[in-house]
C-alpha cells in the first residue's frame, strides 16, 4: 500500500511522538512504586534529640508524626529523661517537644510539638504483616541523618510474627507480647521508634529496643505491632500520662509445690544444669501409684520444658500445693505424660 | 504497513517492562511464601534437657533449635552445634504439634551434621532435596527456622553467595544465618532443600566455630547432597571425623610453588604411604597438582577413614602412594633404653655402653658399663647410629630382647622401653682427662657483613678425630658480658664447644640475630669437629626466646634448645624418630614467667617433645655456675640410646 508522501511522514511524526512519550513514561512508571512510598512516608519521619550522650546511651533515637498536630510516637528510653527535648522534622525544623505520656511495660511513649498541618502516619489505617511479609524500616539509626536529610531506609522481610517468651530473664523488657521479629538489622543505637512499613507504604510497626534474647545469645531485630501499641497510645492522647499497663508478672505460689510432695526425690544437684532424674520414687505417693520410676527423667511440667532440676525446682515455685500438675518424662526413649497432685494422690495417666 | 507493526509491537513490549518490575515484588513474595509452606511440614522444633552450660567459652543457649526429617523413617538432621553441649534428653515438636523423644544416633564432626531419630509412624513427609548441579550464584535463598514458635517457622531471605566454600563443604548464603536457624533447612524459590544451616569456619574445625558471624551477612550451608551421603554414613552409628594425613606442605607465597613435603609426621599415613621430605606431590586421587594450595582443597573435605592415592616425583622416579586418613595424629613418642654409648669410633661391632643412666630400664636389666649390646630382637647392631634408629622406631612400653657380651659371658636380657627421663639426674661421670692434653683456648669469630661480637671456646683436649658437642649461647641483655669463665670449666669435661654470641643491638636482641645463628652454626659445623647428636642453641631471657624460636626454625639441623626463664613463643616443636629434638627449661620461681613456662612444658609433653624442666636458684636475668653445669650436664646426655 502506498501513502503520499506527506502522510507518510505525518505518520511517522506521530509514531515518533507516541515512541518519545512512552520512553519518557517508561522511568516515571518504574520510579512509582518504592519511590512513591518513600515519598508519602518520609515527611513524617522525626529525628528526636534528648539526654544521654555517654557510654552505650545515646542522646537520639527516632520518631514519627501520628497526627497533624503533631504527636509523635517514639520508643520510652532514656533518651526522653530530659526537659531539653527537641525533634528535627523531615523538612529540617527543630521544635521543642514535650513527653506527654509514656508506657513502660511497652516501651512506647507519645511527643507533642506545637505546629500544625503536618503530615502524618495514620494508626486508622496501619496494616498486619505475616512472615516473609516484605517490609521497610525507616530509622535513624546511628544518627546518621541530620537536618532536613532524610532518615535511613532498610528493606527486609518479617522473619516471624510471634509473642516474645515470657519465661523469666530471656529479654530484658517488661513486654512479652505479640512483636514482628525481622529479618532486617535493626538492632542498632538510635533506631527505635523507627517506623516499620510494608512496600507500599502502609505502617505495620514501631522499631523496637536493642534487645538480646538471652535463651541463645543472640541479638533480635523487633518491631511492635501498631495493634498492640494502640490502646496505650489512645490512652496518652486522651490525658494519661504514665499508662500502668496489665502487670504481667507471676505471683509465686502461697504454698509451692515440691517434689518431694508429689512424692519425687530428685538426683543431687550439682551442676548448672544438672538433668532432672528421678532418684527415688516415695513409697505411697503421688508418683508411686501414677507409676514413676528411678531414672525416669523429667522433661515438661505441663508446657515448660525443665532444662535442669534448677528449672523445675524454678517452675513448681508458681504452682500452688493443691494444684493438679502435668508431668511429661523420657523413658527408654518414650515420652510418658503422667498427672499428680500432692493431695488426694490423684493420679490419672 | 509492516514497518509500522514492528514499531508497535516494540512499543508495547517497551510499555510492559515497569509493569513486570511492580509486578515482581507480590510474585516474588507468593513464591517465597509456597516454599516456605512447601518445606515447613519438615521442619522441627528440638529442645534438650540436662547437658553441659558451657562449651569451651560459649554458653549454651536454653531455647529451641531447628531440624529437618529427611524420610518416612523417623531420621532428621539438625546442626551438630545444637547438641555439643551433650544432652541428656532430646525432645522434638514436629509440625503437626507432636512431641516426640528423639536420639542422637551419630554426629558427623567435618561437616557439623547431626543425625537424630524418632520412633514413630505416620511422621509429616519429608522435604524434597534440590539437584546440586542446578544451584547457582545469585539464587534467592531462605533460611528457615523453628526456634521461636513451634506452630510457625521463622524466615530469614537472602542469596546464594559462594558454591564450594570452607574447602568444598558449604554454600554461603547472604541471608541471617543464626542460632534462629542453624540445624535447619536452607531452601530455594521452588521450596527444594539446597542445604543444611550450619555454622562453620574455614579457620577451625571445633564444635562451635563459625557461631561468632551469626547474622553477618555470611551463614554458610552444608549442599544436600553432602548431607545425604553423610547421613548415609552416619545410620551405621559412627562418629565422622574430618581426616588427617600428617605431611606438611613446604611454605611458598600464596602456596603457589609446587607441593614438596616438608615433613612427615612418624607413624601417620603419610609415612605408612612411603612419603618422604622432599618428595614433590603431582597428583592426588584425578587432580593433577600444579600449586601446593591445591593439596588442602584435594583433601580437607574428606572423612578419616577416607583412602586417596598419590602420584609422587622422588628424583627420576614417580612412585604411586596410598593413604588411608585418619581422625587423629597421635605424639611420637621416643623410647629409650637410657645408655650412653662409647663415643669413639672402633672397629667392632655392636655398641659398647659408656653409661647407664640411673633408673632406667637399662640400669633396671642390670646391664653395666663396659657391656657391649650387640643384637637388638635377634638382629646384629651395626654401631650406635644404628641402634638408635631402631629402637626410636619401637614404642615406650615395649619389650626388646638385647644379647649382650661382657667381659665375663654372652648373655641375653629383655628389656621394656620407656620414655627418657623428665628430671635431669644430679651428677653425671665425667671422663677423666688427659693431663696432657692440649688446653682449651678462646677464639674470636668473625662473620662476614655480621656485627655481633661472637667468641668460642675449643675445650682442654679437643682433637679434629674426635666429635664435641656444641652449644651457642645468647645470654640476657641485663646480665654481664663474658662470662666465658663459668663454662669453661664444665665445657673441658664434657667436651663441648662453646659459643657466646652477643647481640647486635646493645638493648635487645633483635629478629635479625636469628640469621647469624644460624651463620654461626654453619661456620662451626664446618670449620670444627661436631657430634650431630651434640648440637645445642640456647639463651637465658630474650637471647633465650631467640633461640627457641632459631630452634624452631632449624629443627632438623640441631639436637636440642636449652633455655632459662625465657618466652617461648614460636611453632611447637616435635620429636622425631629420624631426628631426635630434647628441650631443657630452666625456671626460676622468681621469675615472672614461672606458671607460663610449666603449661609450656606441659603441652610440648603431651606432643611427645622429651621436656625437662629444671628449678633454678639464680636470678632470672643472670647466668649462674649451676646453670652452666646443669646445662652442659643435659647436653652429655643429648646422645642417650
Amino acid at each position: 500500500m502506498t501513502l503520499s508522501r506527506s502522510t507518510t511522514t505525518c505518520t511517522i511524526r506521530r509514531v515518533l511522538f507516541f515512541l518519545l512519550v512512552t520512553v519518557a513514561a517508561v522511568p516515571a512508571r518504574a520510579e512509582s512504586s518504592l519511590n512513591k512510598t518513600l515519598r508519602q512516608v518520609q515527611p513524617a519521619m522525626v529525628k528526636v534529640y534528648g539526654a544521654g550522650g555517654f557510654r552505650g546511651l545515646e542522646a537520639y533515637q527516632s520518631g514519627f508524626l501520628i497526627s497533624p498536630e503533631g504527636h509523635i510516637l517514639t520508643a520510652y528510653s532514656t533518651v526522653l529523661d530530659t526537659t531539653m527535648l527537641h525533634v528535627v522534622l523531615d523538612d529540617g525544623r527543630h521544635l521543642d517537644a514535650k513527653l506527654l505520656g509514656g508506657d513502660a511495660r511497652l516501651d512506647i511513649a507519645v511527643l507533642k510539638v506545637d505546629a500544625e498541618g503536618l503530615p502524618f502516619l495514620d494508626l486508622d489505617k496501619a496494616a498486619e504483616a505475616e512472615p516473609g511479609t516484605p517490609i521497610l524500616a525507616l530509622s535513624n539509626m546511628f544518627g546518621v541523618a541530620m537536618g532536613n536529610e532524610p532518615v535511613t531506609v532498610q528493606q527486609g522481610v518479617v522473619s516471624i510474627v510471634t509473642d516474645l517468651d515470657a519465661r523469666r530473664g530471656t529479654f530484658e523488657i517488661p513486654y512479652t507480647g505479640r512483636v514482628y521479629i525481622l529479618d532486617a538489622v535493626t538492632n542498632n543505637p538510635g533506631a527505635a521508634g523507627g517506623a516499620l512499613i510494608t512496600r507500599d507504604g502502609r505502617l505495620l510497626a514501631m522499631l523496637g529496643k536493642e534487645l538480646r534474647n538471652a535463651r541463645n545469645n543472640t541479638w533480635i531485630n523487633y518491631a511492635l505491632p501498631v495493634g498492640e501499641l494502640r490502646p496505650s497510645v489512645d490512652a496518652i492522647m486522651a490525658g494519661e500520662r504514665v499508662v500502668a499497663g496489665i502487670d504481667l508478672g507471676r505471683p509465686k505460689a502461697v504454698r509451692p509445690l515440691t517434689p518431694r510432695a508429689l512424692g519425687l526425690v530428685l538426683v543431687p544437684d550439682v551442676v548448672p544444669r544438672t538433668p532432672p532424674y528421678v532418684d527415688a520414687v516415695l513409697d505411697d505417693s503421688a508418683a508411686s501409684e501414677a507409676g514413676l520410676r528411678p531414672d525416669d527423667l523429667i522433661v515438661f511440667l505441663d508446657d515448660a520444658l525443665v532444662p535442669s532440676c534448677r528449672a523445675l525446682y524454678d517452675e513448681l515455685q508458681y504452682r500452688d500445693h493443691f494444684e493438679v500438675v502435668r508431668l511429661t518424662v523420657l523413658r527408654d526413649r518414650q515420652l510418658l505424660e503422667v498427672e499428680l497432685s500432692a493431695e488426694g494422690k490423684v493420679a490419672r495417666q | 504497513m509492516t514497518r509500522y507493526l514492528h514499531v508497535l509491537i516494540a512499543l508495547g513490549i517497551f510499555s510492559a517492562l515497569p509493569v513486570t518490575a511492580t509486578a515482581f515484588d507480590s510474585l516474588g513474595q507468593d513464591a517465597a511464601r509456597n516454599a516456605v509452606a512447601k518445606v515447613a511440614p519438615s521442619v522441627v522444633q528440638i529442645e534438650t534437657v540436662g547437658g553441659n552450660d558451657r562449651v569451651g567459652e560459649f554458653a549454651v543457649g536454653t531455647g529451641p533449635t531447628t531440624g529437618l526429617l529427611i524420610d518416612d523413617e523417623g531420621y532428621m538432621v539438625s546442626s551438630s552445634i545444637n547438641f555439643a553441649h551433650s544432652p541428656s534428653g532430646i525432645l522434638v515438636r514436629l509440625s503437626d504439634g507432636r512431641r516426640q523423644a528423639a536420639h542422637l544416633v551419630a554426629t558427623d564432626h567435618h561437616r557439623k551434621i547431626a543425625l537424630l531419630k524418632v520412633d514413630t509412624a505416620d511422621l509429616p513427609p519429608a522435604p524434597v532435596f534440590a539437584d546440586g548441579k542446578q544451584v547457582r550464584v545469585g539464587q534467592w535463598a531462605i533460611a528457615v527456622g523453628r526456634a521461636f514458635d513451634a506452630q510457625h517457622v521463622n524466615v530469614a531471605v537472602g542469596i546464594i553467595s559462594a558454591l564450594d566454600r570452607v574447602w568444598g563443604k558449604a554454600l554461603q548464603t547472604d541471608a541471617a544465618i543464626s542460632p534462629n536457624n542453624y540445624g535447619g533447612p536452607l531452601i530455594n524459590l521452588r521450596g527444594e532443600v539446597v542445604g543444611l544451616l550450619v555454622p562453620m569456619s574455614p579457620a577451625s574445625d571445633e564444635e562451635v566455630a563459625g557461631v561468632e558471624w551469626y547474622d553477618s551477612g555470611i551463614g554458610f550451608a552444608v549442599p544436600s547432597d553432602q548431607v545425604l551421603q553423610a547421613v548415609n554414613r552416619l545410620k551405621a552409628g559412627e562418629d565422622l571425623h574430618g581426616g588427617l594425613v600428617g605431611m606438611s606442605i613446604k611454605k611458598s607465597i600464596a602456596m603457589s610453588g609446587p607441593a614438596i613435603v616438608s615433613s612427615v609426621v612418624p607413624n601417620s599415613p603419610a609415612e605408612k604411604a612411603g612419603l618422604k621430605k622432599g618428595d614433590r606431590i603431582v597428583r592426588v586421587g584425578e587432580t593433577n597438582i600444579g600449586r601446593s594450595a591445591q593439596i588442602k582443597y584435594e583433601l580437607a573435605a574428606r572423612y578419616a577413614g577416607d583412602a586417596f592415592n598419590m602420584l609422587v616425583r622422588r628424583g627420576d622416579e614417580t612412585i604411586h602412594c596410598d593413604a588411608t586418613l585418619v581422625a587423629k595424629l597421635e605424639p611420637y613418642w621416643c623410647p629409650v633404653l637410657g645408655i650412653l654409648p662409647e663415643r669413639q669410633e672402633s672397629e667392632e661391632k655392636g655398641v659398647l655402653v659408656r653409661l647407664v643412666l640411673p633408673e632406667s630400664p637399662a640400669a633396671r636389666a642390670a646391664i653395666v658399663s663396659g657391656d657391649r649390646i650387640v643384637s637388638l630382637d635377634g638382629e646384629p647392631v651395626a654401631d650406635a647410629a644404628d641402634l638408635r634408629a631402631q629402637i626410636a622406631r619401637r614404642k615406650p612400653a615395649e619389650k626388646v630382647t638385647l644379647e649382650l657380651e661382657t667381659p665375663a659371658e654372652r648373655k641375653k636380657l629383655d628389656v621394656q622401653l620407656e620414655v627418657t627421663a623428665t628430671t635431669l639426674p644430679d651428677t653425671l661421670a665425667i671422663p677423666v682427662i688427659d693431663p696432657e692434653a692440649k688446653p682449651g683456648r678462646e677464639i674470636s669469630l668473625t662473620l662476614p657483613e655480621r656485627k655481633n661480637e661472637i667468641k668460642a671456646y675449643l675445650p682442654k683436649g679437643y682433637a679434629e678425630d674426635r666429635q664435641h658437642g656444641l652449644l651457642v649461647w645468647m645470654r640476657s641483655v641485663t646480665d654481664e658480658p663474658g662470662k666465658m669463665g663459668l663454662w669453661k670449666q664444665h665445657a673441658d669435661g664434657r667436651g663441648i664447644i662453646v659459643v657466646l654470641m652477643e647481640p647486635s643491638s646493645k638493648e635487645r636482641w633483635l629478629p635479625g640475630d636469628a640469621d647469624v645463628v644460624r651463620d654461626v652454626l654453619r661456620l662451626c659445623k664446618k670449620r670444627y669437629s661436631v657430634d650431630p647428636n651434640r648440637l645445642v642453641v640456647g639463651g637465658q631471657a630474650g637471647g633465650g626466646a631467640l633461640a627457641y624460636r632459631t630452634a624452631a626454625r632449624q629443627r632438623d639441623e640441631l639436637s636440642g634448645c636449652a633455655v632459662l626463664d625465657a618466652r617461648l613463643t614460636g611453632s611447637r616443636i616435635t620429636d622425631h624418630p629420624d631426628n631426635p629434638f630434647r628441650l631443657l627449661i630452666g625456671r626460676s620461681d622468681k621469675s615472672r614467667l614461672a606458671e607460663g613456662l610449666d603449661r609450656a612444658a606441659d603441652l610440648l609433653r603431651k606432643g611427645g617433645l622429651p621436656v625437662i624442666t629444671l628449678p633454678r636458684n639464680g636470678a632470672p636475668d643472670r647466668l649462674t655456675d649451676q646453670d652452666t653445669a646443669a646445662i652442659t650436664r643435659w647436653i652429655d646426655l643429648l646422645d642417650e640410646i
